[in-house]
């Protein structure tokens, strides 16, 4: 199945394939293969892959090269398709028949479903359905995915022994045809292509300034290269705007016959999407709307997702307990209950606060409202070399840096996709909380500190994040990730009714996604680091001294050389290595190694004897400038596995994840080195 | 006499000396002087234009206009002609987001948003 984006395709391919339908990857590329099965007339099974939406197979990020690369069949890990299901947009035929006459080019049997004709019918369009089967001579469908309406004959289309071939003859103007022509030999020649593909390929190839090629894809023959660069640099010369002239002439043929097929029935007045929109982009209203939405979304995620967490939390605590006390005392017990089932937990404990927020990621493209919103923010965005598309991903980084991260998916362009995910783990997550919580508490004891103080140092952190995220990104796209300032090109479909059944799919399929993709590494991690900590064993130690003298302890020891500068010592080291497990465990294990128990809502024994904690010198631990060079560096620093396996898994490589602990780990000690080596100089101890 | 950059020239006939038509007046041209002018045919046949051409980005909001002139390179101007931004196409500027960038045009009935830096190199004729 292609089309362009907002024509209806995956409320179509839901329809026709609804549970049956898988998620993976295509190999070599961070684009997503969707693939499903449906049945025909006759009850034989269909394979359907719903390719990435593009607006043209001369492809412009790695979505629409895949999807150009698939329909041409250069993809070894998937075959060219016997047939393809074009869906076009009634509501602007022109333009989406442009995919359309590319892919006839191809010569291979087609099914056109005209999309959307309720809303087309609103619109005052009144298309001759008859007269476009006519003039393109492929069967055309009409169809209402939303409603369900057209499905039954779109079956039947698909179950068609035959499809007849389109009358598809326009004319390559005359200033190319030369060269379509040896180009076109050149691929059936060396290349081995089919006559009509190596045409439909030439075609392309002409198109393709700068046009994106992907892994996996099976690269031209030299010869056919060199063809290709001698005729460019021939144009070049001649002045000869090849690209412009092939998009004219396919405009033209398409302009025929959308005059011969569309009735409009003159200019309509403002429509409905239109009234909204003068409110939704209102320079007052507009930021209102956003706002709402924005704080309701991450509210949600801060709340509704706790009662879903405790539960799972009490949950997994409740099977621990339960293995517990139902097995012998040893190490494989432990290695069940504080390795596996303490690691499993620590995964699902993110499902909530993920499906939550693709839910609502789901219900606002649906509306069409995600289009206005990326409209809205992208100035502010460009300034530092974003798109407007990244700031939702951002946002929601302060709840979670990893449902914030599996939301880059929605941005087309590869270098700012990967640098969003660089950034993303800096905006404060929710995790860093208690450990803010903790320092903040030691730093200003006492109830007597007026609570205007506790919350001006939070938010001191919440800035510093949230300018770290910004500065680094506008660094990268300075430097590292250099490349041409992203298109703003973008369609704004009309608004419509969400598609609850669309949206819970896609909620459901992230999440299942999570678990698979994300979650082996993160428990295979989180028993390693359990391991740690609970090695070697030294029976009859009280937990504080176990924890001192496990590989982690001495992990502790061996780093503080490190971490002295920045006011930490070793016990602070033993935190800082568990963080690797979630952040927020810095506060448990302060509270083994300093002997205190503690939970979350009273924090003060462990507060109290942190306070009493020394160096060897004598002098205290915790004074207040290590209490912010602490926060500093939770504030920078990459901890959490969960988050590093979430971004190898997005960014399909060990490499970016891997730069992304050195470089926010390395601002984390200069920041805090500074913080902490200034604050002495100036007298504050 | 006219014939210079974004001027809108009609070939009436000739094949070693020229003949064409500019802003109401006839020139004729040598073979030689004609080689080294270079320009961009228009799709459609319609009226040299009444009007000055703006570049998109200064358009009011709300007026409509019809394009005139695209940058030759680049990958978003061919990503604007293939939506359907040709020479010949009618649009209209909707509005412009809040903060002033970026834009909102109608064409071919369907709402395209670009920024302003892209705007600014496609000419355009106001539609009286």
């Amino acid at each position: 199945m292609v089309g362009n984006p907002n024509c209806g395709k995956s409320t179509l391919f839901n329809a026709l394939t609804g549970l049956k339908q898988k998620v993976g990857n295509y190999p070599g590329v961070t684009v997503e293969k969707k693939v499903g099965t449906t049945y025909s007339q006759h009850g034989q099974p269909i394979t359907v892959i719903d390719l990435p939406g593009t607006y043209s197979l001369a492809a412009r990020s790695p979505d629409e090269a895949v999807t150009r690369d698939v329909l041409l069949g250069r993809r070894a890990d998937t075959p060219m398709p016997d047939r393809i299901l074009c869906i076009l947009d009634a509501t602007n035929l022109e333009r989406n028949l442009y995919l359309l006459h590319q892919i006839l080019d191809l010569g291979r049997p087609v099914i056109v479903v005209l999309n959307m004709m309720d809303l087309a019918a609103q619109a005052g369009l009144n298309i001759r359905v008859a007269r476009l089967e006519h003039e393109l001579g492929v069967p055309v469908i009409p169809c209402e995915a939303v409603h369900g309406k057209g499905l039954v004959e779109l079956r039947v289309a698909m179950s068609r022994l035959e499809i007849p071939l389109a009358r598809h003859a326009w004319d390559v103007p005359a200033a190319i045809a030369p060269a379509i022509s040896e180009l076109q030999a050149s691929l059936v020649a060396n290349d081995g292509k089919s006559p009509l593909i190596a045409r439909a390929e030439a075609l392309l190839l002409l198109t393709d300034q700068d046009s994106v090629r992907v892994a996996g894809s099976v690269p031209l023959h030299a010869k056919t290269h060199e063809i290709l660069q001698a005729w460019q640099k021939r144009w070049e010369g001649e002045g000869t705007d090849w690209a412009a002239t092939l998009v004219n002439s396919r405009y033209d043929a398409i302009g025929t016959i959308a005059a011969e097929v569309v009735l409009a029935a003159g200019e309509t007045g403002p429509t409905r999407s239109d009234k909204i929109d003068a409110v939704v982009t209102h320079p007052i209203w507009g930021w209102a709307i956003l706002g709402a939405i924005m704080t309701a979304m991450f509210v949600s995620i801060f709340t509704l997702a706790e009662y879903p967490m405790n539960f799972i939390d009490e949950h997994v605590a409740a099977l621990a307990d339960f293995v517990k006390s139902s097995m012998a005392e040893g190490d494989l017990r432990d290695l069940i209950t504080d390795g596996a089932i303490a690691g499993v937990g620590g995964v699902i404990i993110f499902l909530p606060q993920i499906l939550i927020l693709f839910f609502f990621i789901g219900l606002l493209e649906s509306t069409g409202y995600m289009a206005r919103a990326a409209f809205i923010m992208d100035r502010l965005m460009s300034r530092v070399g974003l798109n407007g598309k990244s700031f939702i991903p951002l946002l929601s980084s302060y709840a979670c840096a990893i449902p914030g991260i599996m939301a880059t998916r929605t941005i087309e362009q590869p270098k700012d996709r990967l640098v969003t995910i660089l950034v993303a783990p800096l905006m404060s997550c929710s995790a860093r909380l208690p450990v803010y919580l903790l320092m903040i508490a030691a730093l200003v004891p006492g109830d007597r500190v007026p609570v205007m103080t506790k919350v001006g140092i939070m938010l001191a952190m919440y800035a510093l994040g949230t300018f770290g995220a910004f500065g680094f990104a506008w660094l990268f796209k300075r430097t590292l990730l250099r490349g041409a300032p992203p298109l703003m090109i973008m369609e704004l479909p009309p608004y419509h009714f969400p598609r609850f059944r669309d949206v819970l799919l896609h909620m459901v399929e992230r999440g299942w996604i999570f678990l698979r993709r994300a979650g082996t590494v993160i428990l295979a991690i989180s028993i390693v680091l359990w391991f740690l900590s609970a090695y070697p064993k030294s029976p009859d130690a009280t937990a504080s001294e176990q924890l001192a003298q496990s590989f982690a302890g001495r992990a502790g020891h061996v780093l503080e050389p490190v971490i002295e500068p920045l006011g930490f010592n070793w016990q602070v080291g033993i935190g800082l290595i568990s963080s690797f497990a979630a952040r927020e465990v810095f506060v448990s294990t302060m509270g083994v190694v300093f002997n205190a128990e503690s939970d979350e809502e009273d924090t003060t024994p462990l507060r109290d004897a942190m306070l009493n904690a020394q160096w060897p010198d004598g002098s205290p631990l915790f004074t207040p400038l290590t209490c912010i060079s602490l926060m500093v560096f939770y504030v920078f620093a990459m901890q959490c596995i969960s988050t590093i396996a979430i971004v190898r898994r997005e960014t399909n490589s060990w490499r970016w994840p891997l730069f992304q602990i050195g470089y926010m780990t390395g601002t984390a000690w200069i920041v805090s080195f500074i913080v902490y080596q200034a604050g002495r100089a100036l007298g504050f101890q | 006499m006219g014939l210079g950059e974004s001027a809108f020239v009609t070939k009436i006939s000739g094949t070693s000396t020229i003949l064409c038509q500019l802003n109401g007046t006839r020139i004729a041209l040598s073979h030689d002087a004609a080689k080294n002018i270079l320009v961009e045919p228009l799709v459609s046949r319609s009226a040299p234009p009444a009007m000055p051409t703006v570049s998109l980005s200064s358009l009011a909001v709300g007026s409509s206009a019809t394009v005139r002139e695209f940058p030759k390179s680049g990958a978003a101007f061919l990503r604007l002609r293939e939506m359907g931004l040709l020479a010949g196409t009618r649009i209209t500027l909707i509005r412009t987001a809040p903060l002033g960038d970026p834009i909102e045009i109608k064409v071919r009935g369907y709402h395209l948003t670009l920024r302003k830096s892209e705007a600014d190199h496609v000419l355009v004729e106001k539609t009286v």
